[in-house]
């Protein structure tokens, strides 16, 4: 740690660690679960930090797509925060993380278009980018036409990509092959982001940037596998070669069939039950995935523990408060359809009922 | 003048032998519009009737046909000598024509369509091997290859190490020729057996192959050269495909251009054909004539056989009828603003054509809110410049340029009553007022003018509706008599409690008042009364007390708007004086010692108020002249008088 790291985020991490703070615990989890419809949930959501982002509509407003939108909003702000407080060699870093969210929303307008649903609908699913942003997403939604709207992305960094794969969208009329595109130019950017850090915010950022990339890779691999039965080749280059814990190796390994199960209790000694949830694996890769963000919970957790001006504390509160609120439009749904836990507590980061 | 041309009614028997000589007469002239008495058939389902209608499907084709090859031919649309002709062309002999014709002119035109076609592919061709051309490598020799399989291809270049590792599986070789901006060109190679493994990792690898064409082989460099030559050579062939055109269009452009003509006149002669009725050997004739040529008519008639037998009823104006066709038929001065009429409606044979009210009306009504004598003689001079065509950026005018020119010299003549030159208020003297320094005069004045010409608007409709003996409505409808009366009485009945200095009696105009209230209240009353019609009160008593006081009111209020618009005509006078006046002002603000900037600015000023407030002005004029004017007696409905004309000129 040099005393340069310590001027760069003195800052940065008083911020974080106060918004840290404002992060729901599980018993805030807990008891939020325990309410009984949406209504109430709103309510009980409202007296959390949530609280100012609910009050920007009218109570009769908030069904769970719009309060899930509201809420959305926090991590914006987050972002912008951070990003703005952070040395400037990491601010490039961060806002490559931020836009992640972007691609996320790239893919939404793109199913918009495909589904012709109209603006009204689409622009509540959106991440809140703001000012940052590049997409011309409403004007994309309203092309009504996915070449059109691709057209509409010349400029921004998004164009290129998507160009080579619109002849495969043009013969396929599939959106596949424009998502895989998207994500692994993505992942790959960011990757080569993560070398260009100082050293030792490099090991911070691998191991959470890295992880989640991971988590991707390896559910890429499984899901070509298992859902789509593609083949060796095709698995192999809808993949990256890259990661923190999962090597190329384990992800050529899946591609060529080998025993899933046998190469993540090899990759993540740690993790308890894959043979039983894994023993179907249909229904048992939600769970993994389950598994592994918790996994990556636990390791952004641990970051604000020891040193504490490096890059870790910035990434570890926004991928914590991104699972956070993830977990949170999970609950507005199940509340919405009245779903009981045991249907949903799967899909939590939180573990509700350990 | 005052009403539209007098008809008569003509119903001609002509023997089927002189029927195309009756048809050629009755054209020509324009004094004959023609009535469809196609129903008025002896046999139906006769075959002569399937004659002229096959006959003029013939002809449509046959002019569409030949439209479609002098356009290949590149002949410019012009008007052929005007001859003379007794029959129409045979359709036999015009198709073998345009049959002939057709064949030669399509099969170059094909070649040519075709040798674009081809320029067309190889321009695509070009384009897709354009990134290949830096490469020295002759990739046609593997293209048929019996036991390897290739692909050459542009793909991401960030792809191309991960596409490596897709196919450690099976023998290939994937080479990288040129990597630019991202952009890498590959060619991948494999045996023909691990064919589908290959493409399975192209396509996910985002491999977008570039097919070579065929019959063209070496390096891409060569294979774009050799296509740009194939491209020249086609050019070329296309360049020598339209000598054999040009030499068409010399030798057959005059001998087509007229057989088209013969075509059309021959079509609009079926096309009225078709429309006269059918007797066994003898055809039927209705239409319409100016009855002073009615005489004119049958002598020519006559001339072509004794045979003819023509029977004539002349129309009189004392009913409402909408059959009659209308040929309006003003003086020469007066004809330009018969299309100012015609744009509102066409009149009824039985009313009174407004158009001579509209050229007196028109002007003066322009000219009192425009007047000042630069101005209108800068109307003139736009009038005159486009009326003579001298200037081409005036003939847009069109029509309008004699109403223009009208207006102008009214605005001149008010320029001179009002002391306006250019704009410059105290130039030359008043001969009458300023309209800025007496506002409140020049305003009453010309609300007192439009009560008398809303007062003359109501009288013509008296008049019309008395000429066709409608009795009731010229007596008892809102825009009749008692209307009129109601009107008057409530002008006198104001002005007396108004402007007791003018002396006027108020009891009098009082009682007439209630006497014109009563008697549109009961309008509808007396008018079903007079007509027949019965119950004379409909929808009980009730409900017509509600709708009589509402209709009272909607009558006081209309007269107190159409009265009140016509102050907007003392107003633009007032406007228009001042209008200019804030140019002045501007231009002694950008030079205050009068020097260029000062009458730059006056030119703007001048161009602004002739241009911009004479078109606003115009509006305005069109306005008081369409709505309260003639929404007071003119009804129009009247159907357009169309002449019977079998040239395609007239047609067009």
């Amino acid at each position: 740690m040099t005393s340069n790291a310590t001027a760069d985020y003195a800052a940065i991490n008083a911020r974080v660690r106060v918004k840290y703070s404002t992060l729901l615990s599980r018993n805030d989890f807990i008891a939020l679960s325990e309410t009984t419809d949406l209504p109430s949930f709103i309510n009980l959501l409202k007296t959390t930090s949530y609280g100012p982002y609910l009050e920007l509509a009218k109570d009769k407003e908030l069904n769970a797509r719009r309060a899930a939108f509201l809420i959305r909003q926090r991590i914006s702000d987050s972002y912008h925060t951070i990003i703005n407080f952070s040395p400037d060699f990491v601010k490039s870093f961060l806002l490559e993380f931020y836009r992640l969210n972007e691609v996320n929303n790239l893919k939404a307008v793109l199913r918009g278009i495909t589904t012709q649903s109209s603006w009204d609908k689409v622009r509540f699913v959106l991440f809140p980018f703001g000012p940052d942003g590049v997409l011309p997403t409403q004007a994309m939604v309203e092309s009504g036409n996915v070449a059109q709207a691709v057209e509409l992305l010349r400029g921004t960094p998004y164009f290129k990509t998507l160009s080579f794969a619109m002849n495969r969208y043009s013969a396929e009329q599939n959106l596949f092959p424009l998502e895989v595109a998207l994500d692994l130019d993505y992942w790959r950017n960011l990757w080569k982001g993560i070398k260009k850090l100082p050293n030792e915010d490099q090991d911070y950022a691998t191991k959470i940037v890295g992880s989640l990339l991971d988590m991707n890779n390896l559910m890429w691999a499984i899901r070509y596998r298992v859902y789509h039965n593609l083949s060796e080749e095709e698995v192999i280059n809808y993949t990256l070669p890259v990661g923190y814990q999962i090597h190329d190796k384990d992800i050529r390994s899946i591609a060529a069939g080998a025993d899933i199960p046998q190469i993540i209790k090899r990759i993540y000694p740690d993790l308890q039950g894959v043979d039983d949830i894994l023993l179907d694996l249909h229904t048992g890769l939600p769970k993994l995935e389950m598994l592994l963000e918790r996994r990556i919970t636990e390791k952004c957790r641990d970051v604000f523990l020891g040193n504490p001006f490096q890059i870790g504390i910035p990434l570890g509160f926004l991928v914590l408060l991104d699972f956070e609120i993830r977990d949170l439009v999970v609950l507005l749904e199940a509340k919405a359809g009245l779903t009981p836990i045991e249907k949903y507590s799967e899909f939590l980061t939180t573990d509700l009922l350990k | 003048m005052f009403y539209p041309q007098e008809m008569t009614e003509i119903e001609i028997i002509a023997p089927a032998k002189d029927l195309l000589s009756v048809t050629k007469a009755l054209s020509g002239q324009g004094i004959f519009s023609q009535t469809d008495v196609n129903y008025l058939n002896a046999e139906k389902g006769s075959q002569q009737p399937n004659q002229w209608q096959e006959k003029a499907t013939a002809y449509s084709a046959l002019e569409r046909r030949l439209q479609s090859i002098l356009t290949s031919l590149d002949v410019q649309k012009k008007n052929p000598s005007i001859k003379e002709y007794d029959s129409i062309i045979e359709v036999d002999k015009a198709k073998a024509i345009v049959d002939e014709v057709e064949k030669k002119v399509k099969e170059i035109i094909d070649q040519i369509s075709n040798e674009n076609k081809h320029i067309e592919r190889l321009k695509t061709i070009l384009l897709q091997i354009e990134p290949l051309v830096d490469i020295d490598a002759d990739f046609t020799t593997l293209q048929n290859a019996k036991y390897i399989h290739t692909i050459l291809g542009i793909m991401p270049g960030e792809n191309v190490d991960r596409l490596k590792t897709s196919l450690a599986r099976i023998p290939h070789e994937l080479i990288t020729l040129t990597q630019k901006q991202q952009k890498a060109v590959v060619w991948l190679a494999a045996s023909q057996d691990n064919l589908d493994v290959l493409e399975r990792a192209a396509k996910s690898a985002y491999l977008d192959p570039i097919s070579l064409p065929d019959g063209y082989s070496g390096t891409p460099a060569e294979i774009s050269k050799s296509v740009k030559q194939s491209i020249l050579d086609a050019e070329s062939k296309i360049e020598k495909l339209k000598e054999p055109i040009a030499q068409i269009r010399l030798e057959k452009e005059k001998e087509l251009t007229e057989l088209l003509w013969d075509i059309k006149c021959s079509h609009l002669t079926t096309n009225a054909i078709l429309k006269f009725g059918r007797l066994k050997y003898t055809y039927i004739v209705v239409g319409w004539v100016f009855s002073n040529h009615v005489d004119f008519l049958k002598e020519k008639l006559k001339n072509i056989s004794q045979d003819i037998l023509i029977e004539t009823r002349a129309t009189k104006r004392d009913k409402d009828s909408h059959e009659v066709p209308i040929s309006l038929s003003n003086p020469k001065l007066l004809r330009p603003f018969q299309m100012l009429v015609g744009n509102y409606a066409e009149p009824k044979y039985s009313e009174l054509d407004p158009t001579p009210l509209v050229a007196i009306l028109f002007p003066l009504l322009f000219g009192t809110m425009f007047g000042d004598v630069g101005h209108g003689l800068i109307l003139v001079l736009i009038g005159w410049l486009s009326l003579t065509g001298k200037v081409k950026i005036f003939k847009f005018l069109g029509g309008l340029a004699p109403i223009v020119i009208a207006c102008g010299i009214m605005s001149t003549i008010f320029g001179f009553l009002y002391g306006s030159i250019m704009g410059f208020e105290h130039a030359i003297p008043a001969l009458w007022l300023h309209p800025a320094d007496e506002i409140m005069t020049i305003l009453i004045i010309t609300i007192v003018g439009g009560v008398v010409v809303l007062s003359l608007g109501y009288i013509i409709n008296i008049f019309n509706l008395l000429k066709v003996k409608d009795w009731a409505n010229a007596f008892f409808s809102h825009n009749g008599i008692i209307g009129v009366f109601l009107y008057w009485s409530l002008i006198g009945m104001g002005l007396a409690l108004a402007m007791p200095q003018f002396g006027l009696p108020t009891l009098p105009f009082i009682i007439s008042t209630i006497i014109g209230v009563i008697g549109i209240g009961l309008s509808e009353v007396f008018i079903r009364l007079i007509e027949g019609h019965r119950p004379l009160i409909d929808g009980g008593i009730g409900t017509y007390i509600v709708q009589v006081v509402f209709e009272l009111l909607e009558t006081f209020i209309s007269y107190l708007s159409n009265s009140l618009s016509f102050v907007r005509v003392g107003a633009f006078a007032v406007a228009h004086s001042n209008l200019i006046g804030v140019f002045f002002i501007l231009g002694e603000m950008v030079n205050p010692g009068k020097g260029i900037g000062y009458w730059l600015m006056f030119l703007l000023g001048t161009v602004f108020v002739v241009g911009f407030e004479g078109l606003i002005v115009g509006i305005q004029t069109m306005r008081l002249t369409y709505y309260e004017i003639f929404g007071k007696f003119f009804n129009g409905g009247g159907k357009k008088f169309e002449p019977l004309s079998l040239r395609p000129i007239d047609n067009d």
